[in-house]
């Protein structure tokens, strides 16, 4: 590539200069060469590359039809025959960081060129990125963006030079932290032998498999006075209505249903049953109580001992759930249960 | 009769059917109608197939069942396979012989009427191609026993049927050597002397026992509410642990890694010089009760700690529940003081972004990964397909592409350290 | 497995009978059963009545 190189460059439409979020609903467009930060980041390519497009749209028609964006710009980008891509810095914007991170993956994996993107390492965007584009940490703030184009820039350089991209801490971008499988030249028996020397002799070793790392959730304060709360029944257990009217999977769900119980003193046999593949069916499917307790907790409400059962039971099956899927739906769960004004929840798992 | 159990290696070079079942110079001869003849003695049984998968043939095993390594008992009390083949009283000392680089594989499609039982799950060998870089039994010449059954069996009796199959086949194949030079010969001593300056290290086998689909069989019997029990590993090399795992191939165990175990190898090369090899621990996972999987964990660890040992392995098979059978084991070696090196696979979903496991306790900072069991592969279109016609419970022709998960491919992912595959981070390939 | 929901970060957890029946056990009579299940649900309201700090 003794020429330079054309790049098209992809921002929202407050960076575009097309407007706020005022026009947040604007649909993709795009301008003939360079705008916005676009300008800045070509002068950072030395002469070695041009900006010859940059592609745009609003942050929330991008949120609403993804799909839709997705491929409209995937042929705007297309069009122009890029050797590379860039989008953003998204900084902490989280709608502009989704939508850069999505076309970025989308055209590192089907244009096969070069992409990258940047934006905070807390950025929900960084969710959705996939390889083989790239994503460097960047601020909250956008004030830092002439930084971040000089970074960028020099990343871009080594990608298009064919330079080996090493370990994330060391090139300055963000690890994704997808793991994928390879073919290691020693067997596993023969890999943890001097693993287990090494911890023997209280020497360093590096686990295969680090620990995943959970948040720390604060707990919520207790309940002052019980017998006047609303308790929530929800479940992984998989116990929806006979039939299964909305066909959960027996594993890797990852959507939830709520099914109204108010009129309900028990679930029984005929009344409900489980679909979880994860346990041994049988039990639960004779009654379901043994998987969420509706007979004593609804006992117990009409003892005064508790206020209310809410209305619905929260159900999904848990089985071979990723942690992604179920922290989502966790987080859908409580929204919901928040805006219900329940007071306490009792889940229950298998 | 001296405590030792004396080891003869007899190498495969090739096998054919022929007119006469023999062992020559590394050629193995098998009368098919014979062995046909041997196996449907079996009231159970009502057809079988063989064939012969060699590698780098453009083949491909399915519906695989187990893995068996021939071998047969020459000298001293009892046989190989206690409890099937011979008297349920192992007694691992005098002679036995193994074909090497070659394997029995059993294959089948169980069925069972009104049984409820854990359905059976595919098992793939390919001979050649990318996937059978993966498969370690792409490497051995395979002889493919394909059994049926005569009527109508319960899923107990079919699983027992195949299984007493593959270990006939194994020891009709193993007895042609009989008399013959061997390529190897190797003792393995009854006591081990220790030595006080190395470390003491102790392997932690937790296998499954759950279900017909789900099992293991020490001396001929299901490990099914069996305590954690000791054993020496030359009783494994006689054949004292089969598997019944027919499920989750890519991570259950198969008998031949019972019998030629890749940690007891290492464990045995080293022993001595980097450490003492203490004994084997049997562990049955899969138990439904938390009280239970405590109450064995503490169990097995305490066995450990009775044998002094400093460090323990810990593996692991099939997958879900089992594996907090296994975190648990390591969690209780080190509450003992006694480090833990755990064999583990990973389930980080189809993309890889998952975390690697839902159950894991913070003591297990030392895993060897053996893979992501939810990747996809593909298997490409071959010539041949043994031990069935089509992918198990599809239309799709077993000759034919197909793109599966990597747990139906046998023994990839295997929590016994036997084959390469291993996950990683993907931007530090 | 109240290990690691403690682990992922749940402040409150009460253990349940089984894995195949967490509030309840086919083993029992259909009373005793019941009561049980009153148990396991007792305990858990008394945990959200009660502060709990991080571990």
């Amino acid at each position: 590539m003794g020429n330079r190189m054309r790049v098209v460059y992809y921002m929202n439409q407050f960076f575009a200069g097309i407007g706020g979020e005022d026009k947040a609903y604007e649909p993709p467009t795009e301008f003939e060469g360079p705008v916005g930060p676009a300008r800045l980041f070509e002068k950072k390519l030395g002469g070695k590359g041009i900006v010859v497009k940059t592609v745009s749209c609003g942050d929330n028609y991008f949120a609403e039809n993804a799909e839709k964006v997705k491929g409209e710009l995937l042929e705007r980008i297309r069009s122009a025959s890029p050797d590379v891509f860039v989008a953003g810095p998204a900084f902490g914007s989280g709608r502009h960081g989704i939508a850069c991170a999505t076309i970025t993956s989308t055209v590192a994996k089907e244009l096969k060129i070069p992409a990258v993107t940047a934006m905070h390492p807390e950025n929900p965007g960084i969710d959705v990125m996939s390889m083989p584009a790239y994503v460097l940490p960047t601020e909250i703030m956008a004030t830092t963006m002439d930084n971040v184009l000089t970074r960028i820039s020099k990343f871009v350089l080594k990608l298009v030079e064919g330079q080996a991209i090493g370990d994330s801490k060391v090139e300055g971008y963000i690890s994704l932290g997808r793991r994928v499988n390879i073919i290691d030249p020693l067997t596993g028996a023969d890999r943890l032998f001097p693993l287990l020397w090494a911890k023997l002799k209280a020497e360093d070793f590096t686990t295969e498999v680090p620990l995943p790392k959970y948040e720390v959730i604060p707990p919520p304060p207790a309940i002052n006075e019980i017998a006047k709360a609303t308790i929530a029944l929800v479940t992984e257990s998989g116990v929806v209505p006979k039939g299964n009217p909305d066909g959960l999977v027996s594993w890797s769900e990852e959507r939830w249903f709520k099914y109204p119980i108010s009129h309900l003193d028990d679930f029984t046999s005929t009344t409900h049953q489980t679909v979880h593949g994860g346990y041994e069916n049988t039990n639960v499917n004779q009654d379901p109580d043994r998987a969420v307790p509706l007979d004593v907790v609804r006992a117990l409400e009409k003892e005064g001992r508790i206020g209310k059962v809410a209305d619905f039971l929260l159900t999904t099956s848990g089985n071979v759930c990723t942690t992604d899927s179920a922290k989502r739906m966790g987080c859908e769960m409580a929204e919901y249960l928040r805006r219900e004004r329940v007071d306490g929840v009792i889940l229950t798992s298998t | 009769m001296k405590d030792e159990l004396m080891v003869k290696t007899y190498d495969i070079d090739s096998i054919v059917f022929s007119d006469r079942t023999a062992y020559d110079q590394g050629v193995l001869s098998i009368r098919e109608g014979e062995l046909k003849a041997l196996l449907l003695e079996d009231e159970d049984i009502g057809s079988v197939v063989l064939g012969i998968a060699r590698p780098g043939d453009s083949a491909r095993i399915v519906h695989l069942y187990d893995v068996i390594e021939p071998r047969t008992k020459v000298e001293g009390p009892g046989g190989v396979f206690s409890g099937w083949l011979a008297p349920p009283s192992g007694n691992a000392i005098g002679t036995i012989h193994r074909l090497s680089r070659a394997a029995v594989i059993t294959c089948t499609e169980l069925s069972s009427e009104g049984d409820e039982y854990t359905e059976q799950g595919e098992g793939v060998v390919d001979m050649s191609g990318p996937i059978a870089e993966m498969t370690p039994f792409s490497q051995t010449v395979n002889v493919v026993v394909e059994v049926k059954a005569k009527r109508k069996l319960t899923i107990d009796e079919y699983t027992k049927a195949v299984t007493r199959a593959g270990l006939k086949t194994a020891k009709y194949l193993a007895d042609t050597t009989v008399q013959k030079i061997p390529s190897g010969t190797e003792v393995l001593p009854g006591r081990f002397t220790i030595n006080p300056d190395l470390p003491n290290i102790v392997l932690i086998l937790v296998v499954a026992g759950t279900s017909p689909t789900l099992d293991t069989y020490v001396y001929g019997r299901s490990c099914i509410g069996m305590v954690p029990t000791l054993v020496h590993p030359n009783e494994m090399a006689e054949g004292a642990l089969v598997a019944f795992s027919s499920m989750a191939s890519s991570s259950a165990n198969k008998t031949y890694y019972y019998q030629k175990n890749p940690l007891i190898e290492n464990l045995h090369s080293h022993h001595g010089t980097r450490h003492n090899f203490v004994g084997v621990i049997i562990q049955r996972g899969y138990s439904y009760e938390y009280n239970d999987k405590e109450r064995i964990a503490s169990h097995s660890a305490n066995l450990a700690r009775f044998l002094k040992a400093n460090g323990a392995i810990i593996t692991s098979e099939g997958g879900g529940h089992i594996l907090i059978d296994t975190m648990l084991a390591c969690r209780e070696c080190e509450e003992r003081g006694i480090k833990t090196a755990v064999v583990m696979i990973e389930q980080t979903g189809k993309d890889g972004t998952g975390s690697p496991w839902t159950d894991f306790v913070p003591e297990a900072n030392l895993v060897v990964s053996v893979g992501n069991v939810d990747e996809f592969v593909h298997l490409r279109p071959v010539k041949t397909a043994y031990g069935g016609k089509k992918y198990l419970k599809t239309e799709i022709a077993a000759n034919a592409a197909n793109d599966v998960r990597i747990k139906d491919i046998c023994c990839v992912n295997s929590m016994l350290g036997a084959a390469r595959v291993r996950s990683v981070y993907e931007d530090r390939k | 497995m109240p290990e690691v929901a403690k682990k992922i970060g749940c402040n409150r957890v009460v253990k349940g009978v089984a894995i195949t029946n967490p509030t309840g056990d086919p083993g029992l009579p259909v009373e005793e059963e019941r009561s049980l299940r009153r148990k396991v649900v007792l305990q858990a309201l008394s945990a959200l009545e009660k502060e709990v700090k991080t571990g």
